[in-house]
């Protein structure tokens, strides 16, 4: 009901604020902690959620956090609500000397860097931190065990009851809270989203995936940093047995059973991670003492089996809203295009001698190509030919053992393929890759994002791109639930949105019915019309390439074998013989036979 | 110097015995594509059984470690079936349902036989004598076994076709399902073979003496290094790695300035794992051909 | 559904709980001011009153040899005088796995150190300031000033006097935690079943901290919030130094910290806290100083994990060792992950050392000795090892190799037998049946016992006369456990204690002397 939705988040807005009244010190003590592990929780959400990546040593900036904020308070001096508010900023230049070279890794990899990494912080780093930032005037061997923090002043009022302590801290987090929220909704988050779903397809439409990524990881170590601040002053110290590896797993379980994929998941998943020790307290759930870790063991597999999104998946928190397009106004003008300003005497694309190796094995030998505006060049050739290995070469997804790859006669051979897009690349992939965690649009407007100036325009990219596309009755669905040739079509958008100069379609109409195969085939002539959009196009239905190219280069083991008009390479005898896997003489001879 | 080769020797001992943590590791990382934690727990608690019934009872020796060792299958084979669905799930996932596991084993040990320390003996006393460093039987049958199932082991894989169809299921679960093989079946006797094979290693490393529950899975790092360094894909490659490992731990604590540093010995080798994961070119999930 | 009303009543919502907020923030931090403040006016009146009306009960008990310089001369006869008691000792290492994943090393403390040894203080912000108030911050709550005890607590009705406790009931200290828990449940029901104290029962509520810092003061504040207890009874977690400050703010005294008071720990000599504990301190400076000289010893290696009351006992042997003149030719940490010892020996021996010390960790020394036992190893002075290594898992795995090591006792251990301990044994084995006594029962016991004693001689449920009878308990009889009376008046040091030295031989612990005095290095 309408009406229920407008009063749930004021009442719980509400019943969190009201909370210190109901349950006193003990109580307002709990919701403190269940604020700190929520934003724990919201670290994990912004870097693993969202970005995808698992990092189970949360506990090094969580720690870094508490012991920062004792620095500042003790041996700096600072008053101590200062010293909570600075405390985070400085994890972060730790947290981006370890997240640089944590760049290097993903998944599985990353996740035992980072498990490594915070027990090297448990065994060396903080049981020695509490000496070392003591400044000399506590004893070393207590400084090791525990170091004194303070509770916070609010100009004249000192928050040493935890009440009042709770409702600041609430205050604090509901900001970090809401900023994780806004960060979630804007292009920001759909573009980490992005890069979690496909970081190849990201640095291919131009996006830092670096950058994003160590972002995330920053982002996450300061949420920590926080909520270490915060539980340093609520304990009013800190000791270094709360930062171990356990306890990093033992947020990383609540997190997750919260549910990764939302913010509101980790406020669930904080307070689970507060309440459901102090909840063996009393009488009615006694039976959970001693049994925390089967409770936790067992509902962690249980969950992931059935409801991997965590109990806000179960309670459908984590719908993506959807983004608001505006109506197409009449005339469609050309998403921003590319450079221009180029040398008319330069080609679009050129290859000079580019060669791939496998070893032995040349998958790309020596091949030389030029592309001009507005030509549409297909590619033609046998499987194996080194087709797609060649484009890979030139978005910079591979690198070439030999030759160059120039765009409007700038050398792009070295530069990374998030560069290269912002240069006029754009290109599909033989199997469809789109964004499978955001909608239609949200695919639309985070490949536009990153070229055009900003979200209004972006948006406005993305509502041309849904009409051109034939896609706009799919905007709000996801990807997965596409009919096969809207994906492909889908694809083409996404390569298309940022506007590059020319497009590198790879087999863009395999499993295509003709219906399909013919919309395509008019879009793109649309899209040259409009434009000066120069292709390269690999294809395999001869009907297409007709259709469509200026040009058709064949290639065959990695080799040009020949190139020219489309019908005379389909005449050519040499051509059809290596599809045929024979020799050209032969087939003459053949030919012969059968005239014969 | 003469210290530290003889340290360095013993250190590989020990080492190729945590390495049989390693193999299981990389048996169930190769087929099913979990990172499975729980074998620490597993191994725990083999080494229980065995005390609970040799030590605290009257059971012979061969008997109790077989009841130890069917322990630990089964064991394998119930978390196998239970993490079953997630077998196409993310690394993510996989990782964290492993952690579970692990917390349900343990709950179990604390369960069964409390949280009590215990002091489980060696099974066979005295061994060889290099210099001044014992080189104990328990360590060196533990090391030999070791040595021989990871032989063994690659033959297995790389020659047999079970063996070969196994490893299958982690590259390609429908192709391997297409092609017949019975996923459930093979996963759940991997599984099997490696809760075993930790099994043996808890009997084996728990010379050590003491007897808790979250001992073993101190060795699980080792473990986890030396699978690492072998990409958790080469299974020779994981047991000499391990002794590496454990031969670097130890000549480095041998040297006096090394040991002043707080924390220092016991972190060299987790500063390994970090320096390795970084700097080694071919990453895991490439390993499987996923990113 | 006009979109107008819509507004408006967001409108309105929207300003309701601003004001909500406003009122809130307001109202939470300043309504728990006035009632903090509220207690501590009322513990400054009651200071006065109790001051004039105290020294009920006249069980000062007899000045008898008081801890300290007096107790040396101890003859053979001292096997019957119960001698003092000192430290709780460490606890043999249990890495400690909380109520969360315990995939890797070392558990949540990583460390060995004992629940009593946590001996570092939160409040420590100058070492050696006796009452210095526990914040580095000027917002912390003054502390109530030496000798103001908080208000009184009245019983609630039904007569019941609530005595709280904390301990580790689960996760891996459990093995500690819950023994400690049944021991001095187990007085305060032998107690209750002969009629109480004072006319009222004893309702021992102890709840479970799973070894998590969060959760001690997590079940601090519920136990004095919400079950609101009279006093602070015998406790065992490792985390009670945070206890301290936070229960001194509160004036709920702490009789029964287990923690071991060094002298170096002596602004965690708080005036409402009352532990039967001794210094680590003690441990070193009896045994070490035997040790070196029975076995003539002029080069000793020492092993010591990383962990505060084990590094204080390094320092302490530092001091000692040199005015003993004994040279200590190695120092070498430990940690909970170290598994090969046999390196560390080797470099030991290389140093050609004549004994070697172990502080601190049962668990750790188990896995050194049965290694330098296949070494076959054994310095010519042998071991001595902290207080942790006294279970009986020691000796007993170790065997004959051990014959020779020495420990310090300091308060009669459970797994011994003298009459108290004995008695302690049946009291509690009549509830709980036959428990694990290899753990430090003792001192819950005794803790128990302090209360109820202190309780008898303050003659009332009053906050303000069980701290004034704390203070007058300068020679407490502990009933057997200890050589003679202690200490145990609040804000002392409780240096000094004599320590009995226990051998290793045969498998199994003997005391090899009687009483002997500390040095002090």
């Amino acid at each position: 009901m309408a009406t229920c939705k407008h009063f749930a988040v004021p009442l719980v807005v509400g019943a969190v604020v009201a909370a210190p009244y109901l349950f006193g010190e003990y109580g307002s003590l709990i919701g403190s902690l269940a604020v700190i592990y929520s934003l724990v929780a919201l670290g994990y959400v912004v870097l693993t959620g969202w970005t995808g990546d698992v990092s189970l040593g949360q506990v090094v900036p969580y720690g870094l956090g508490a012991y920062a904020t004792f620095w500042l308070s003790h041996t700096v001096g600072l008053p101590v609500g200062l010293a909570i508010l600075l405390a985070p900023l400085l994890t972060v230049p730790i947290m981006v000397l370890c997240g640089l070279p944590a760049l290097r890794l993903r998944g599985l990899d990353l996740a035992i860097g980072t498990f490594a990494l915070a027990l090297v912080g448990q065994l060396m780093v903080f049981r020695s931190l509490g000496e070392w930032l003591s400044g000399g005037d506590i004893n070393p061997s207590f400084a090791r065990q525990v170091v004194p923090v303070g509770r916070p002043s609010v100009g004249p009022l000192a928050l040493h009851t935890n009440r009042s302590f709770y409702v600041a801290v609430v205050i604090l987090g509901g900001l970090a809270y809401l900023a994780v929220e806004l960060i979630g909704r804007s292009p920001t988050g759909r573009t980490l989203r992005a890069i979690r779903d496909d970081p190849i397809r990201a640095q291919v439409l131009g996006i830092s995936v670096g950058r994003y990524r160590l972002g995330a990881f920053v982002a996450a170590g300061a949420l920590a940093g926080l909520a270490g601040a915060f539980v340093a002053s609520l304990r009013q110290g800190v000791t270094p047995a709360t930062f171990n590896i356990f306890e990093s797993l033992n947020l990383l379980a609540v997190a997750i059973l919260g549910g990764l994929a939302t913010p509101r998941g980790a406020l669930l998943g904080g307070t689970l991670g507060a309440v459901m020790p102090e909840l063996s307290r009393f009488h009615t759930f006694h039976f959970l003492q001693g049994r925390l870790l089967f409770v936790y063991g067992a509902s962690l597999i249980a969950l992931l089996v059935f409801r991997p999104g965590g109990i806000a998946s179960l309670l459908r928190w984590d719908r993506q809203p959807p983004i608001p397009l505006p109506h197409l106004d009449g005339d469609v003008t050309a998403p921003a295009a590319g450079r221009s300003g180029s040398s008319a005497l330069d080609p679009l694309l050129e290859l000079d001698g580019l060669s791939v190796a496998y070893g032995a094995f040349k998958a790309v030998d020596e091949v030389s190509l030029r592309i001009e505006p507005e030509e549409t060049v297909a590619l033609i050739g046998p499987n194996g030919a080194g087709k797609s290995t060649l484009i890979d070469a030139v978005t910079g997804l591979i690198v070439p053992q030999n030759g160059r790859v120039l765009v409007d006669g700038r050398e792009v051979t070295g530069l990374p393929p998030q560069r290269r897009a912002g240069l006029g690349l754009g290109r599909t992939f033989q199997t469809a890759r789109v964004f499978p965690s955001l909608t239609v649009s949200g695919n639309l407007v985070a490949a536009a994002h990153h070229h055009v100036s900003d979200l209004g325009e972006s948006k406005r990219v993305a509502a041309r791109l849904l009409d051109d596309f034939d896609l706009t009755e799919y905007a709000e669905s996801l990807p997965p639930s596409l009919p096969f040739g809207s994906l492909r079509m889908l694809e083409v958008a996404l390569a298309w949105a940022p506007g590059p100069r020319i497009l590198l379609l790879d087999e863009p109409t395999a499993g295509m019915d003709p219906t399909d195969v013919e919309r395509l085939a008019v879009l793109l002539d649309r899209l040259k019309d409009r434009t000066q959009l120069a292709i390269l196009l690999v294809e395999h239905d001869m009907g297409v390439v007709r259709r469509l190219a200026d040009r058709v280069v064949v290639l065959d083991q990695g080799r040009v074998i020949a190139t020219g008009s489309p019908a005379d390479i389909a005449a050519d005898p040499a051509v059809v013989a290596s599809y045929l896997g024979t020799s050209a003489d032969r087939l003459r001879e053949e030919e012969t036979v059968r005239r014969a | 110097m003469d210290i530290f080769v003889q340290s360095a020797v013993y250190g590989a001992l020990l080492g190729v015995g945590q390495g049989l943590f390693a193999v299981a590791l990389i048996l169930t990382f190769r087929s099913t594509g979990f990172l499975n934690l729980s074998i620490g727990a597993v191994a725990t608690v083999s080494a229980y059984v065995v005390w609970d019934l040799w030590s605290k009872g009257s059971v012979p020796l061969a008997v109790a470690m077989l009841v130890a060792l069917i322990a630990a299958a089964v064991l394998g084979l119930v978390t196998e079936r239970v993490l079953r669905p997630l077998r196409s799930s993310s690394v993510v996932v996989k990782l964290v349902a492993t952690l579970g596991a692990m917390l349900v084993v343990q709950f179990l040990v604390t369960t069964v036989w409390g949280t009590e320390e215990s002091f489980l003996p060696l099974f066979i006393s005295g061994g060889l004598q290099m210099g001044r460093v014992p080189l104990p039987w328990q360590q060196i049958i533990l090391a030999g076994g070791t040595v021989a199932s990871a032989v063994a082991l690659q033959v297995w894989v790389r020659r047999t076709t079970t063996g070969i169809a196994s490893l299958a299921l982690a590259e390609d679960a429908g192709a391997a399902r297409a092609l017949g093989i019975p996923l459930g079946r093979v996963s759940a006797a991997v599984w099997a073979l490696s809760a075993l094979l930790a099994g043996i290693a808890g009997l084996g490393l728990s010379s050590f003496g003491i007897l808790n529950n979250t001992e073993m899975t101190l060795s699980m790092v080792t473990a986890l290094a030396a699978a690492l360094i072998a990409g958790f894909e080469n299974i020779p490659l994981a047991v000499v790695a391990a002794a590496g490992a454990g031969a670097f731990t130890a000549a480095i604590s041998s040297i006096s300035s090394v040991s002043h540093v707080a924390g220092l010995k016991e972190s060299l080798g987790f500063m390994v794992v970090l320096a390795v994961i970084v700097l080694r070119p071919k990453s895991l999930g490439q390993t499987l051909g996923r990113a | 559904m006009s979109g107008h009303g819509t507004v408006a009543r967001k409108g309105l919502l929207l300003r309701g709980f601003g004001l909500l907020l406003v009122m809130s923030l307001v109202g939470g931090a300043c309504g728990s001011d006035s009632g903090g403040n509220k207690h501590n006016s009322a513990a400054r009146t009651d200071a006065g009153s109790s001051a004039a009306g105290s020294a009920v009960g006249a069980q000062a008990p007899s000045p008898g040899p008081v801890d300290g310089a007096g107790a040396s001369a101890t003859p053979d006869t001292a096997a019957a005088a119960p001698a003092v008691g000192s430290s709780s000792s460490p606890v043999p290492a249990a890495p400690s796995s909380p109520a969360a994943p315990s995939a890797a090393p070392g558990g949540k403390n990583s460390t060995s150190a004992a629940p009593g040894l946590r001996a570092a203080n939160a409040s420590a912000a100058a070492g050696g300031v006796p009452s210095a108030p526990a914040a580095s911050s000027p917002s912390q709550p003054a502390r109530p000033t030496p000798g103001a005890p908080a208000a009184p607590v009245a019983p609630v009705a039904g007569g019941t006097i609530k005595i709280g406790g904390i301990n580790p009931l689960s996760g891996s200290l459990s093995l500690i935690g819950k023994p400690a828990e049944q021991a001095a449940r187990a007085y305060f029901r032998s107690i209750n079943d002969a009629g109480g104290v004072l006319g009222q029962k004893i309702d021992y509520i102890v709840e479970d901290d799973a070894n998590d810092a969060n959760r001690t003061r997590a079940a601090a504040e519920k136990l004095v919030e919400r079950d609101q207890i009279f006093i602070m009874g015998p406790s065992f977690t490792p985390y009670s130094p945070d206890l301290v400050p936070f229960l001194e703010s509160k004036g709920v005294p702490f009789i029964g910290w287990d923690g071991l008071i060094d002298k170096d720990d002596l602004p965690l000599a708080s005036p409402t806290t009352v532990t039967v504990a001794g210094a680590t301190l003690n441990l070193a400076d009896a045994l070490f100083p035997y040790w070196v000289q029975k076995e003539n010893l002029k080069r000793v290696g020492m092993f010591y994990t990383e962990y505060g009351p084990a590094v204080t006992l390094r320092n302490e042997t530092r001091k000692l060792a040199k005015k003993l003149g004994v040279e200590i030719v190695k120092e070498t940490p430990l940690n909970q992950q170290t598994n090969a010892f046999v390196p560390l020996l080797l470099d030991m021996q290389r140093a050609n050392v004549d004994g070697i010390i172990y502080w601190d960790a049962a668990d750790i020394f188990l896995k050194a000795i049965v290694q330098e036992r296949e070494m076959k190893y054994k310095p010519r002075g042998g071991w001595i090892v902290s207080h942790g290594a006294t279970n009986k898992l020691v000796p007993e795995s170790c065997g004959s190799f051990c014959d020779g090591l020495r420990t310090p006792w300091n308060v009669f251990p459970a797994f011994t037998s003298n009459p108290a301990v004995d008695h302690m044994k049946a009291t509690i084995s009549r509830y709980y049946g036959d428990i694990n006594h290899d753990l430090y029962t003792e001192i819950p016991y005794i803790s128990a016992q302090v209360v109820v004693d202190l309780l008898k001689k303050a003659g009332a449920v009053d906050r303000g006369k069980i701290l004034d009878a704390a203070r007058q308990a300068t020679a407490y009889d502990t009933g057997g456990f200890t050589q003679g009376p202690i200490d145990i008046s609040p804000g002392k040091a409780h240096l000094g204690r004599p320590t009995i030295v226990a051998r290793a031989q045969g498998s199994a612990w003997t005391k090899e002397t009687d009483w002997l005095p500390p040095v002090v290095p």
